[in-house]
């Protein structure tokens, strides 16, 4: 059974995307013209969902954008041609050095080091979870360092939280300190039952490219390929650059 | 171009728009990465502007794309995935930069029957650009949760799922709470405006 003002809100949101069947609309539209507040709910309704449109389209925009910074092979003829035209004067090492700094595992990490969205829910009302919320607020601000105090402070009383443990991982590199955040990542791998084991793959292959070791990156990025979704493609992505 | 390699094409575009009809996002910048260049070369040459401003234009026409495929005006293509972007692309830069550009009769067809304008008009009015500037400050889970809904349309199992919520309760409780804090804040700023 619905609850009061749930038919309401169902009734405006069908309205304004389009779904209400014609004998309905008939009569939405006549009382909208008799209910001013009626109108006004539907105009606001309206213009909420068109700004998010706008807004996530605008993202959209912003990904295309940075997938051309994403492509370190695509810059790479604009290198060998500088290469070549400096070749001539410098010699032969530095077409080798050029392709090696485009395919580095730094540089890989720079171009698909990204933050993992917030998915805790900061809807629970105790103390740890105002605390959660408060971490989670400094890792949305990139304040990395400030969020790593809470998530330890959190972390010492919930050990088993895979979240925690996660979130603090990214945090520690973001904050340059790719060791520490390889600990995390090893530690979240250790349970296969918990949402954030792909993305621990992830990030763990991202913490061993930050600190070159290419061969356990790859070993964690394949397991990443072999999974579905944006993740596996930028895997598979640097396992062919690497 | 043999009757073959139009069929091809035509079935790699018609997979492509399904891919990103179902959410993936990474087809999207697929069809981007493999038209982006020719377009900019296109469009530097014939409308005489510079690179910056093709891609810019480009990338508007790609997100066209997706919105008119994500909404569902867009099905079943009736020529190349390429004429559509071209088409749609020449639309942004005829509006943006106020080209005077001639249409051809399929191109024509194309930008009457689908959206294909600069993202920036997708505001109609201050309270939509408004909305879109507080979507930056409300966090997470809100951000995530009305993409989902809203923007990808799942159903509220679906976002329960990916949100790792107990229950579709849940994730509706939690959206209408978003929802709710995100009008209140829009009356709040336009309090008395005439809407």
């Amino acid at each position: 059974m619905s609850k009061p003002g749930e038919s309401r809100r169902d009734q405006i949101d069908q309205y304004v995307n389009e779904q209400m069947e014609a004998g309905e609309l008939a009569d939405f539209e006549q009382r909208m013209r008799e209910n001013v507040a009626l109108a006004e709910s539907v105009h606001l309704h309206r213009d909420v969902q068109k700004g998010m449109e706008y807004y996530f389209l605008q993202g959209l925009k912003q990904d295309l954008i940075r997938s051309d910074a994403k492509k370190p092979k695509s810059k790479l003829p604009t290198y060998l041609a500088i290469a070549a035209t400096v070749l001539i004067m410098a010699g032969a090492g530095l077409t080798y050095y050029l392709e090696y700094e485009n395919r580095s595992p730094e540089t890989l990490f720079t171009a698909y080091f990204e933050p993992y969205p917030n998915i805790i829910a900061p809807v629970q009302r105790s103390a740890s979870g105002q605390q959660a919320g408060e971490a989670m607020q400094f890792y949305e601000a990139g304040q990395y360092a400030q969020a790593i105090t809470v998530f330890d402070r959190l972390i010492s009383q919930e050990p088993e939280n895979a979240g925690l443990t996660f979130y603090r991982g990214v945090c520690y590199l973001g904050n340059n300190q790719p060791e520490k955040a390889a600990t995390d990542f090893q530690t979240v791998i250790q349970s296969e039952d918990n949402p954030f084991l792909q993305a621990s793959h992830w990030y763990l292959g991202l913490s061993y490219l930050k600190l070159s070791h290419t061969e356990e990156a790859k070993k964690h990025l394949a397991k990443v390929r072999a999974t579905e979704g944006k993740l596996a493609d930028e895997a598979a992505e640097i396992l062919s650059d690497i | 171009m043999t009757t073959a390699n139009v069929q091809e094409t035509y079935t790699k575009d018609q997979q492509l728009i399904e891919q990103i009809r179902s959410g993936d996002e990474k087809s999207m910048v697929q069809v981007y990465q493999l038209h982006k260049n020719g377009f900019i070369h296109w469009a530097q040459i014939n409308y005489k502007i510079d690179e910056a401003s093709a891609a810019d234009a480009f990338q508007d026409a790609v997100v066209c794309l997706y919105n008119n495929i994500t909404k569902g005006k867009l099905e079943h293509l009736t020529s190349s995935l390429k004429t559509y972007l071209y088409a749609i692309g020449k639309n942004v830069v005829r509006k943006k930069l106020q080209k005077p550009i001639l249409f051809h009769q399929d191109e024509l067809q194309i930008v009457e029957n689908l959206r294909a304008e600069p993202v920036d008009s997708f505001a109609e009015n201050d309270r939509q650009r408004f909305v879109a500037k507080l979507m930056n400050t409300i966090g997470e889970p809100c951000k995530t949760i009305l993409q989902l809904f809203y923007f990808k349309g799942f159903t509220m199992q679906a976002i329960a799922k990916a949100m790792n919520y107990k229950n579709e309760n849940v994730a509706k409780t939690q959206k209408l709470r978003c929802l709710t804090n995100l009008k209140n804040m829009v009356k709040e700023k336009f309090s008395g405006d005439d809407f």
